[in-house]
């Protein structure tokens, strides 16, 4: 009789309720997409969603993908207008994540135009390579743990631990990088891309950008405006943001030195690793400095 | 003699004269109908109207009237009112307890409220897809239930807003909008308007603009865009990548306070007075003192309909002692016939009792009729 009543209560028992499905995470972008993976335990789905290799400025989700990111329960963008799209995107405010909120962001020069009511203004005002200063790519380290943290079914302890982690190596990065760019304090570089901004303010460089494309090389009005940059200058020296062709190398102005610096946007080669990549662009900074260490003197005998 | 024979000549005797039995019977369905639909519309009103304030507990507009920026954010009526910067919404998300939506009122498309509202608007409110999806992008548009079968429109079919009065040609155009889905039905004031997202209701009030693509040599070689406002017939994604605004400076009618709990609601409420260059609303406050108008007109109204209905009980006292001489020959031939003394006396009860019956039937229709307009009224659409 008891088997028969447990039985019964077995067979009339409602079904164990579903577990919860584990969060879902939206990166915007590769440098952040990095920072979410370090900190994120296990189980909680992330999803970088542009593709890997696609070019920032100028990548637009469909609508169908902006409609699916309204379902996730954290969208992470790196901010300062680096996902520019994201202004006419119908993106959900309290769950988008910006992590650059509190950062102090590098005003870049637009010029200004007059129209309608508004009277002279511009657009493009701010630097958005955040991320190349590792003391700035902390703070959004910072902000992306806290924001991981305050989600449902995450170990906010877990996220922090790593956040922690993450924060010292960016720091010992630092270090290193304070190290090896002092020489270079004051001294002027021509970049092709503005993406060393932060870079350069953390450690007193001025750069003039050029906005040169690697394929194309530089225009003739470009190479004429480098040739007049780099007439004071000795040793001029460009950065790239990427190794430029044969020929875009070849049409820059005789003279000027051209290193490659890695702006860390995506992955050198497959897998994105920031830390990996900064430290590659040691190598870098160690050629740039080289070139404005004084030759040594040689020792009397 | 029998109650079937009187019936009948009761009925014969009201055939004879429908006109004079239009007027009594229309004339009583009034007397009862009018306040009755008094009644029944205000408790209908009142009952929408405490719902929608009470899922609303707060309400952060600019300084300004109350009771417009609840008219405005929650029943999308009375247009637009005094811009609350977007920025305000910064610190209330980053509380943690309070979840904050942004209302963007003022636009019209084909002449029906056209509101932005941040995407967890439509979570906050219970709203559910019919079809299609949500706005995801500046352009689109999702129709409310009343709205989108007043257009007759549906998922994947156009729209166009309605163009500003302004006479600026420099400032915001008509607009083709793309119908991205339909809402279910509520019976709520969100059945009647087409959803948005801030961009494209900022884009419609002329918030956001685009401009032209570089056309000269300096623009082309220095990658500068042209001053000229780019005015587009319908948007695209080459248009929708030019379209940008000034930050923080853009403004909303208002944003939507959802408290986690009473201490939260406290708290924020306490924090919000306080700030001399915001107004807090509570929309449960803001619609007692409108219905306590309300009611107290209604009472006004009720006690004159009172008097209404005794004089027209006074003239049907006149209208059946007249009709009693009249008929005085049709009594002395029920007489003749051999017809009992009271048989005129029920005759007459019974036709007043018919038209009472008439009168009651129409007064239903009447309370029925009202609360019908009164409900698409509050819906809109």
């Amino acid at each position: 009789m008891t088997l028969l009543l447990f039985t019964a209560l077995a067979c009339t028992s409602t079904p164990p309720p579903e577990p919860p499905s584990p969060p879902v995470v939206m990166t915007l972008s590769v440098p952040v997409d990095y920072a979410v993976r370090r900190l994120v335990p296990s189980g909680v789905n992330v999803e970088l969603v542009p593709p890997p290799d696609a070019d920032p400025g100028h990548w637009r989700p469909s609508a169908d993908a902006i409609a699916a990111m309204q379902e996730a329960d954290l969208i992470v963008a790196n901010g300062a207008g680096y996902e520019a799209w994201t202004g006419t995107a119908n993106l959900p405010a309290a769950r988008l994540l910006d992590s650059s909120a509190g950062v102090e962001l590098l005003a870049q020069v637009a010029k200004s135009h007059q129209h309608g009511r508004e009277g002279e203004h511009s657009h493009g005002e701010v630097d958005a390579h955040t991320w190349m200063n590792p003391t700035t790519y902390a703070s959004q380290v910072r902000n992306i743990a806290s924001g991981l943290g305050g989600l449902s079914g995450v170990d906010a302890a877990a996220v922090s631990a790593a956040a922690d982690v993450l924060v010292g190596e960016l720091t010992a990065l630092d270090t290193a990088q304070a190290e090896r760019l002092a020489t270079l304090e004051g001294v002027e570089l021509a970049t092709s891309h503005p993406a060393f901004g932060y870079l350069g303010r953390r450690h007193g460089l001025k750069l003039a950008d050029f906005d040169l494309d690697p394929e194309a090389g530089p225009s003739e009005e470009q190479q004429a405006a480098l040739a007049a940059w780099a007439l004071d200058k000795s040793p001029a020296v460009l950065w790239w943001e990427a190794a430029p062709a044969a020929d875009a190398a070849a049409a820059v102005p005789e003279g000027i030195v051209q290193i490659v610096v890695d702006p860390l946007e995506q992955g050198a080669s497959g897998a994105y690793d920031y830390l990996a990549q900064s430290r590659a662009n040691d190598a870098a900074y160690a050629e740039t400095v080289a070139l404005f260490s004084p030759p040594s003197e040689p020792e009397e005998r | 003699m029998s109650l079937k024979t009187l019936l009948w000549q009761a009925q014969a005797s009201l055939r004879a004269a429908p006109a004079r039995v239009l007027v009594l019977a229309l004339g009583l369905s009034l007397v009862a109908g009018l306040p009755l639909s008094l009644r029944s519309g205000v408790g209908l009103l009142e009952a929408q109207v405490r719902a929608r304030a009470a899922s609303t507990p707060l309400v952060l507009g600019a300084p300004g009237g109350t009771a417009e920026l609840v008219l405005s954010t929650l029943y999308f009526r009375g247009g637009r009112v005094e811009g609350l910067p977007l920025s305000a919404r910064t610190p209330l998300l980053a509380r943690g307890d309070v979840a904050v939506v942004a209302v963007e009122i003022g636009a019209q498309a084909q002449g029906l409220p056209v509101v932005g509202v941040d995407v967890d608007y439509f979570a906050a409110r219970g709203l559910r897809l019919l079809g299609g999806r949500l706005p995801a992008v500046t352009g689109e548009v999702v129709l409310g239930a009343a709205a989108a079968e007043r257009l007759g429109l549906g998922t994947g079919e156009q729209v166009r807003s309605d163009p500003p009065e302004s006479a600026d040609f420099t400032g915001p155009t008509s607009v083709l909008l793309d119908v991205s889905g339909v809402l279910a039905p509520t019976g709520s004031p969100d059945d009647g308007v087409l959803f948005t997202d801030l961009s494209t209701a900022w884009l419609l009030a002329g918030e956001l603009h685009a401009h032209a693509p570089a056309t000269t040599d300096e623009q082309l070689s220095t990658g500068e865009a042209s001053a000229a406002v780019f005015l587009f017939e319908e948007l695209d994604d080459a248009a929708r990548a030019r379209v940008h605004g000034h930050g923080a400076a853009l403004p909303v009618s208002g944003l939507l306070l959802f408290p986690d709990d009473a201490r939260a609601h406290d708290q924020v409420l306490a924090e919000l007075s306080m700030d001399p260059a915001v107004q807090v609303a509570r929309p449960s406050v803001e619609v007692q003192r409108v219905m306590d108008i309300v009611l107290r007109v209604e009472d006004g109204l009720v006690g004159l309909f009172a008097l209404v209905g005794l004089a027209m009980v006074g003239l049907l006292a006149v209208i059946v002692g007249l009709d009693w001489r009249l008929r005085a020959e049709e009594r002395v031939l029920l007489d003749r016939l051999g017809a009992p003394r009271w048989w005129m006396v029920a005759l007459v009860a019974v036709e007043l009792a018919l038209i009472g019956v008439i009168a009651a039937l129409l007064a239903v229709a009447q309370v029925g009729g009202a609360r019908l307009l009164l409900a698409r009224l509050l819906v809109g659409g």
